[in-house]
């Protein structure tokens, strides 16, 4: 646990404090005592915009806010995610209407980049290697589960035959050994 | 604060401090009156020179929001001479005097004080005819709202003084406060509007409550038109917000409807307190496609953020 004493400082610098403490603790425990609203207010926008659960003690015109850094994931959704292979078979998701079907994958690939879970890897194949290469609706998506530690890989001899070699955006290219590979190691392996 | 002190009555007054406008106006002739203000700060930028700046623009923007033309300003300093080289204060005077050149004003004297804090600030007197005078008082049913800069330079400010942003990142915001309303006001003199005022401490939503107050009108605010300084957004949802910010938003309660669905980060950059911020104007419907023309004209971007209603005085949030 780490006290910041902000009483007595003008804004910003209650939020400078509590946002260094934030970065320095890693996980645990912050208290933050202020004497003003305005510093107060101040500091809960700073915990929310982070999605940090807070508590706040008000006594004499003092407040302790409590910040609690519990963002650490449980070591069992990373076991999951360790071993959850996602399999893209086509660019469009679901059977139906191409237009339809080419919303619902962009909408897939958002709400899983905005999601906490990470996939261990995503595997594009056949007409999936579209959504890896230049004018795919899904790049920002899938840059972002990138970052997030995400292997996004695309299939060498789909992206030959659709002439999209040179086009490739984002991940790396891969063979059909490595995609055995990986999908006989997963525990789960979800086809779309 | 003002209520103690005896309301000053004169038959040529036009407009006095009960209007809560930017400027007084006192008729001197049935041509001509005298349009008189002072404004101070205390530094919002570290280089002396660009402060200067900007505290003159920020004096002479009242002068602009009446519609007049300024002519003769005053300077007022505040500066310690013991501790502060006098060289800061040659550069805060030479940025001072180079708006009020660019204004076609004249600098005619002045008066230092011996102070912890530097502060500097203009008293300036402008020219109008009577007859043109811009209040605040003036917006009708079906007016438009123009906004001609954007907001979020006290937030800007407060994440820089805070180290949050790199001084890059605030260099749009000292161009805007630094820059004149002249060219805005002249436009908007042009085309003759309705009712004017500048965007300083209380905010666009202080400032256009007291056009809707003065007027006796509703104000509908369009959210999503109103421009906004990149990064403000996401500062202000960190709690990059200045004490200021939050007194605004807490006096304005009472006369905002629509505010619940507002993220707070919006409502924030809304009240922001500016410095030498733009014109709000209220323009009739019918004029107001030539007022954003003739601004672009003179390089000043307009933005329509609103429309005037009818019924009692309030300001209504609207988001898409």
């Amino acid at each position: 646990m780490e006290y910041i004493d902000a009483r007595g400082l003008a804004c910003p610098e209650p939020v400078i404090r509590t946002k260094q403490a934030l970065d320095r603790i890693g996980h645990g425990q912050v208290v933050t005592i202020v004497d003003n609203e305005v510093a107060l207010n101040n500091v809960l926008r700073l915990a929310t915009s982070r999605g940090l659960r807070t508590q706040v003690e008000e006594k004499e015109g003092e407040f302790r806010i409590h910040i609690y850094r519990e963002d650490l994931k449980p070591e069992e959704l990373i076991e999951q995610e360790a071993s959850l292979i996602i399999l893209v078979k086509s660019e469009f998701l679901g059977v139906g209407d191409e237009q339809l079907g080419s919303l619902l994958m962009k909408n897939f690939f958002y709400a899983l980049s905005e999601a906490e879970f990470n996939p261990r890897a995503v595997i594009f194949l056949n007409t999936g290697v579209k959504l890896s290469s230049e004018g795919s609706p899904i790049i920002s998506s899938l840059v972002r589960l990138e970052q997030r530690g995400t292997e996004i890989l695309s299939c060498g001899t789909c992206l030959d035959y659709y002439g999209l070699k040179d086009k490739l955006c984002v991940g790396r290219v891969t063979n059909i050994y490595d995609v055995v590979e990986f999908v006989t190691t997963a525990s789960k392996v979800v086809s779309i | 604060m003002l209520a103690r002190v005896p309301r000053q009555e004169h038959p040529d007054l036009i407009v006095g401090s009960e209007f809560l406008d930017d400027a007084g106006v006192f008729k001197l002739s049935d041509e001509m009156a005298l349009v008189q203000t002072v404004d101070f700060l205390t530094p919002i930028v570290d280089d002396p020179h660009l402060f200067g700046q900007i505290a003159a623009a920020n004096a002479l923007s009242d002068v602009y929001a009446m519609g007049a033309r300024p002519v003769t300003a005053m300077n007022i300093v505040c500066f310690p001479t013991s501790t502060l080289d006098l060289s800061i204060l040659e550069e805060i005077l030479a940025g001072g005097a180079e708006k009020v050149g660019e204004a076609g004003a004249i600098i005619v004297g002045g008066h230092t004080v011996e102070d912890k804090e530097p502060k500097y600030g203009l008293a300036v007197t402008g020219l109008v005819s009577p007859r043109r005078v811009v209040t605040n008082a003036g917006a009708k049913p079906g007016d438009r709202l123009v906004l001609t800069k954007p907001l979020g330079a006290g937030i800007i400010s407060t994440a820089l003084k805070g180290g949050v942003i790199e001084v890059r990142d605030a260099e749009r915001a000292w161009a805007e406060m630094a820059a004149l309303n002249k060219e805005a006001s002249e436009a908007m003199v042009e085309v003759g509007v309705n009712a004017c005022t500048d965007v300083t401490g209380f905010g666009l939503l202080g400032h256009i409550w007291e056009m809707a107050s003065a007027s006796g009108v509703a104000v509908e605010v369009d959210v999503n038109s109103v421009p906004v300084l990149d990064k403000a957004y996401s500062l202000a949802a960190m709690g990059l917000v200045p004490a200021g910010g939050f007194r605004n938003r807490k006096f304005l309660e009472p006369y905002l409807a629509g505010a619940e669905a507002i993220p707070d980060e919006v409502l924030d950059v809304l009240c922001d307190p500016q410095t030498s911020g733009g014109l709000l104007i209220a323009v009739s419907e019918g004029k107001h496609g030539l007022l954003l023309e003739r601004l672009r004209a003179r390089g000043v971007e307009g933005w329509v953020i609103g429309t005037v209603g009818s019924g009692p005085p309030q300001v209504i949030l609207r988001s898409g």
